[in-house]
């Protein structure tokens, strides 16, 4: 579900008042974390992304020209210290911590296992596109990319999962967005 | 309509707890957020504070001799006006460490059982940071713990600490691992930088840490248990070993010189003086070129780390470079788990290999070009020629 943030609340905190900055940051808290955490797939790196994700967002706020600009500059920070913290973290640590405590497993397991077993630039695209719920154009002007290869990218991805997930073709639906179908 | 994946990802999403917004934290580390509309007069007012702020920490630094800026996410900023190293801490050292410096030491108490010092870090009378070998094959790539008990007048947490001249001055710690933590504990600060400690552990250290505070009587055991770990070392010699996984080894049971925060050329020709081989320095670097890290393994092998300052180095500007006498290279060491003072650089295989006069030199990879790599190793040559 894409953030629905009141353009009002965006305005004032391009302002630049301390207070107007904390109360987007508290509205927009719960996606950017949700955002981070299903990209890097543990809850302390997510705190820690979203975190960096929201100081960055106070420092400059101001300088967004526009307040309908808001959502794609979100998502782009989000996803861009996501992903930084995910690659100088795997210097380290050899794999991907899949699902941990506080994800329910019943509903969702097969999930972090199949985003766990993409790359980094597959995983950022699909879940912009599946838990985001945004359309390939909004994910290439977020990731900053051409919406031809958001498209490419979510092709390729979803052929990683089918096998994964153990599904049929109807296991994807088709997506309309810029005119053309992905149905797998 | 919803395909079955779109669904799974909108539970899974769904079902991700989110904890609560960390705002102050974010509002303490946003400090240079801009401000737009700030007229001239709030400029200069911000100026004049922040100018203020510059002489008050440095005057805070000259009187406490040591300023440490710790930033959870990022590496410890750490200036000294003087500092002791101690690689290998014995009792002794940690004794005297703690006897010199001004407020109340707690040592770490309740490390994992089999944790070893490292390194002890004395710096001025402020602050005492000690490297830890953590015990346990799963650590693997990361086995290193450095934790700082410090006067808590030294510590700031923000990361906006104006930049201060010391004559030590270092980063150290990482982001990677769980850590990253700041407690008070009693009349000090102890920061634990990221490692691969658990949180388990972390919640052990610091509750046994507490405790310790409240009797006064933990001192003892902590040096105790790190010490006696790593008394157990017997001597093995100095060795260079090239070892099949392509790392490249250095062993030795003493250093005649460490130098964590880098050294000068003076130090460097005088320390070049007491080697068992004629030693020739690397000369002829790029221009700006500063060495940050300077150790001598025994009489036989120096261990030199350059930060090359380059726009195009960015990702990687750290030269590392072995100097090292030709009678301790060996084919492979299986003493290296043994060794009191041990070192593994990886990617040997991509090292470059020059015999001048009479040593045998190692430069790591590295962004140094070709050319420069030449410019190198004929200034050395000539000061090798001119050595004779």
């Amino acid at each position: 579900m894409a953030i629905l943030v009141p353009l009002d609340l965006v305005e004032r905190a391009r302002t630049g008042q301390p207070d107007d900055i904390e109360d987007l940051l508290r509205a927009i808290w719960p996606d950017a974390y949700r955002l981070a955490r299903a990209i890097l797939g543990d809850d302390q790196s997510a705190a820690d992304a979203a975190q960096e994700a929201c100081i960055i967002l106070y420092r400059t706020i101001a300088s967004l020209r526009d307040a309908n600009a808001f959502r794609a500059w979100f998502y782009r920070i989000v996803v861009r210290e996501a992903s930084d913290l995910k690659r100088r973290r795997s210097r380290t640590e050899p794999a991907l911590q899949s699902a941990s405590h506080d994800v329910d497993y019943n509903t969702s397991i097969d999930v972090w296992r199949a985003l766990a077993s993409l790359p980094l630039h597959l995983r950022e695209v699909v879940v912009l596109r599946y838990f985001e719920d945004l359309s390939s154009r909004e994910i290439a002007a977020a990731l900053r990319i051409p919406d031809g290869t958001v498209r490419f990218r979510l092709m390729i991805a979803r052929q990683r999962l089918r096998p994964l997930l153990g599904v049929d073709s109807d296991h994807f639906a088709p997506t309309t967005d810029g005119g053309q179908l992905h149905a797998i | 309509m919803p395909s079955n994946f779109d669904v799974s990802c909108q539970r899974a999403r769904e079902s991700i707890h989110v904890p609560a917004i960390p705002i102050d934290t974010i509002r303490l580390r946003a400090p240079q957020a801009k401000r737009p509309g700030r007229d001239r007069r709030r400029g200069l007012v911000a100026g004049l504070v922040a100018g203020l702020s510059i002489v008050a920490v440095a005057a805070a630094t000259e009187l406490l001799g040591a300023r440490i800026a710790f930033d959870p996410h990022g590496p410890m900023r750490v200036y000294a006006l003087s500092g002791a190293m101690a690689p290998h801490p014995t009792r002794a050292d940690f004794e005297t460490a703690t006897a010199r410096v001004n407020f109340p030491v707690i040592l770490p108490v309740g490390l994992p059982s089999g944790t070893k010092a490292t390194g002890l870090f004395r710096l001025a009378k402020s602050a005492l940071i000690i490297s830890y070998d953590l015990p346990g094959a799963w650590r693997r790539s990361n086995h290193v713990l450095q934790i700082a008990v410090a006067d808590p007048r030294v510590v700031t947490t923000s990361d906006a600490l104006p930049a201060i001249h010391m004559p030590m001055s270092f980063e150290t710690g990482g982001s990677a691992g769980k850590g990253g933590q700041l407690w008070h504990i009693d009349g000090e600060d102890v920061i634990v930088l990221n490692s691969t400690m658990t949180t388990n552990e972390l919640a052990h250290l610091k509750t046994a840490m507490t405790a310790a505070a409240a009797t006064h009587s933990g001192n003892a055991r902590a040096i105790a248990a790190v010490v006696s770990a790593s008394a157990a070392s017997a001597p093995v010699g100095t060795r260079v070993s090239f070892e099949r996984d392509g790392t490249l080894r250095v062993t030795s049971d003493s250093m005649m010189r460490n130098d964590p925060c880098g050294t000068t050329e003076t130090a460097m020709r005088e320390c070049a003086s007491h080697m068992a081989f004629p030693v020739v320095f690397p000369a002829g670097l790029p221009k700006g070129t500063k060495v940050t890290n300077f150790g001598l393994h025994d009489r036989h092998v120096a261990v030199i780390f350059y930060d090359v300052p380059e726009s195009q180095r960015t990702s990687n500007h750290l030269l590392k470079v072995m100097i090292v006498d030709p009678s301790v290279i060996v084919a492979s060491d299986p003493t290296f788990d043994q060794a009191k003072f041990a070192g593994r650089f990886p990617g040997a295989r991509n090292a470059i290999r020059w015999t001048i006069g009479h040593e045998e030199i190692f430069f790591l990879r590295s962004t140094l070009t070709a050319a420069e790599l030449s410019r190198v190793k004929n200034a050395m040559t000539q000061a090798a020629a001119s050595q004779r």
